[in-house]
């Protein structure tokens, strides 16, 4: 019987440990280490009418992220800070950082705060296994404290390369909140091959849709300076 | 066949989803000069409450009328100029009426230097933002002055020199930061020279300690006020954000009215402030804070400052009328001890995209008069804003009811580039 129980609780354990690993590999191919990148969001309406904004965004380890707007003009200088669990944006006409939350979203649309500085998977869920079939795996993700954007994530990557294909979002109730797809598989130099194009859809925003584009990815170090509120103001010079 | 062939192509490129885009022209590694900015036309209308005698000593010349109107252009240009280590800012503001000589300030020029990675020296005039409150900052001792029924609006900065240290830790205690600043004392104001002692500094230590924004302010004059303070900023929870601020100061400048005529003095005392910000499930922000200020009026010296005003007002072209103005204009925000604020956002309401309408409340607790306002903001195309603003007071016998006006509409649009 105690045998029975030890085998049990190894396989379990060993179950969780190959989920955490895949989480790391998938996190590891979505966003390297250190790096820079361009995005472009566009928002599109059921009318047919977009709204685009182009960021210019930089990371670090597992959950810095700082971003700068770049257009439209009405938007640009604003950067925003995400350190973990703790976001700011900072207005340039207000002059200083304001804490704002993941669920928040500063650019309308289906993005949230959480989407578009999103650091790595590890650092805000716990994967278990899901199932699988012969082409992708899933993983399901579970919130690790009440401030992460969504409490359960079921996650699709495939098999030969734990490339990310979709990741379908849910609320604590159980409620779909959001669906993002990851298409346009492309290779960015140095490594980095990723999915270019992220879209998302919610039920939440009938005939609404996100798309975000990204470009030039490169792999960068910075100060862990960079991530602090005192420097959102001067992020533009990262780009000289 | 071509023509069918041509279609074909036509509408697989229509219907192609975008999946890349160009990087940003200005994307190099060399120096930059960007200019942006935004042009205001704001037309308003003021119903004017000619009971106040603010509005006798200000609207003195407009004809006796219920209602005024105003046409004006603001043009908010700035410029800045980033290197590998230094940059420059600028900022003006420019505002103009019919047929008047544009009024021109600049903002903020100032330039900043990259000593080391984490060591930044600036110089020039710069604009701070220090606290954490959004309608009153009690240690916002070197801020420009905040309008409470408009926090988010710019103003000019001050002269200084600043030393900023930052540094970072992969721990509980995340960054801290060391501003140092020097400036030129209040009594300096407007003149080119001054005793060495008319030189004044300010200071303020940061950090990000267990996911809560702490600041230590200090500022000390041997002309004016000492002060120290503290803030805080932290999220309770994911949608809850609660921040204070509290300053003690020491001979901090107060003009009264004794027997009719301005008289200064120093006190020593606290003000404070404290305040949550709240994000609904439905996309509604509310900002609700209490700001408490000892250096404020009492009552009593209310209905002091109340009944000079009145008595200069009805002698319009004397000296008491025209003391009674510069008097007015002396003061910066609110003048009273006590006062609650309260604003409530909501983005996209009816899933209207690029939508937001916002309502926001000033309430004096000494004289319970009330300023309030509403606006409706729609962003019909990128960059392009049309925005209304209503305003209005309520009370009898308080600090709002002194403003010249009693309802106020502000139409603007509003063009970045």
């Amino acid at each position: 019987m105690i045998k029975i129980f030890i085998l049990f609780f190894l396989s379990a354990a060993l179950y969780a440990q190959s989920a955490v690993e895949l989480l790391g590999r998938i996190d590891a191919r979505l966003s390297p280490e250190s790096y820079e990148s361009y995005r472009k969001l566009i928002n599109e309406e059921p009318g047919g009418r977009k709204k685009e904004f182009i960021f210019y965004s930089v990371k670090k380890g597992r959950d810095k992220m700082a971003m700068l707007y770049l257009a439209p003009a009405s938007e640009k200088g604003r950067t925003t800070l995400r350190s973990g669990d703790n976001m700011w944006l900072y207005i340039p006409n207000v002059g200083k950082p304001v804490r704002i939350t993941s669920l928040q979203s500063i650019t309308g649309g289906v993005f949230n705060n959480a989407d578009i500085m999103q650091v790595d998977y590890a650092a805000e869920y716990d994967p278990a296994m899901g199932t699988s079939d012969e082409n992708e795996y899933t993983l399901i993700l579970k919130a690790k404290n009440k401030t992460v954007a969504y409490d359960k994530l079921i996650m699709r990557a495939l098999k030969k390369n734990d490339i990310i294909t979709r990741i379908e979002c849910f609320a604590a109730s159980g409620m779909l909140i959001k669906t993002l797809e990851f298409k346009e598989v492309k290779d960015f130099g140095s490594g980095i091959i990723r999915p270019a194009v992220i879209e998302t859809t919610s039920p939440l925003y009938q005939g609404y849709k996100s798309v975000m584009i990204y470009s030039g990815i490169k792999l960068r170090t910075f100060g862990e300076e960079v991530f602090s509120i005192t420097y959102m103001p001067k992020l533009e010079s990262l780009r000289r | 066949m071509r023509l069918f062939f041509f279609i074909t192509a036509s509408l697989f490129l229509l219907c192609a989803e975008e999946s890349s885009f160009d990087l940003p022209a200005d994307n190099t590694a060399s120096p930059g000069l960007e200019i942006t900015g935004s042009l205001e036309s704001v037309y308003s209308l003021l119903h004017m409450q000619k009971k106040s005698p603010l509005y006798a000593l200000q609207y003195s010349g407009t004809g006796n009328k219920d209602v005024l109107s105003s046409f004006g252009l603001n043009l908010y240009l700035n410029g800045e100029y980033n290197g590998k280590y230094t940059a420059v800012y600028l900022k003006t503001f420019t505002e103009y009426f019919y047929k008047n000589i544009p009024d021109f300030a600049i903002f903020e020029l100032y330039g900043s230097f990259d000593i080391t990675d984490n060591i930044f020296l600036y110089t020039g005039k710069k604009m701070f933002n220090w606290g954490k409150g959004y309608a009153f900052n009690p240690v916002g001792y070197i801020n420009p002055r905040k309008d409470s029924d408009n926090p988010e609006l710019a103003h000019e900065g001050k002269l200084c020199i600043g030393l900023q240290f930052t540094k970072s830790f992969a721990r509980a205690l995340d960054t801290i930061t060391f501003d140092a600043v020097i400036l030129p004392s209040v009594k300096l104001a407007k003149k080119k020279y001054a005793y060495l002692e008319h030189t004044d500094a300010a200071a303020r230590f940061y950090l990000l300690l267990f996911d809560t924004d702490i600041d230590l302010y200090g500022y000390y004059s041997t002309s004016g006020p000492l002060k120290a303070g503290i803030d805080f900023s932290l999220n309770l929870l994911p949608s809850l954000e609660l921040h204070g601020e509290a300053n003690y100061f020491r001979k901090q400048k107060k003009i009264i009215i004794n027997n009719f005529l301005p008289e200064e003095k120093t006190v020593n005392g606290f003000s404070g402030l404290g305040g949550v910000r709240f994000l609904s499930p439905w996309n509604m922000t509310v900002i609700a804070e209490y700001y408490h200020n000892e250096s404020g009026f009492s009552e009593d010296e209310f209905n002091h400052y109340s009944r000079f005003l009145s008595l200069a007002a009805r002698q319009p072209g004397t000296i008491l009328n025209q003391a009674a103005a510069e008097f007015n204009n002396s003061f910066s925000g609110n003048i009273m001890r006590d006062y609650l604020y309260l604003k409530i956002t909501q983005q996209e309401p009816f899933k209207m995209l690029y939508t937001s309408i916002s309502g926001y409340g000033i309430f004096c607790i000494n004289n319970q008069d009330i300023l309030w306002g509403c606006q409706i903001s729609v962003k019909p195309a990128e960059n392009f804003e049309l925005r209304l603003d209503y305003t209005s007071t309520a009370g009898k016998n308080g600090e709002f009811y002194l403003k010249p006006f009693r309802n106020k509409l502000e139409a603007r649009a509003v063009f970045n580039f």
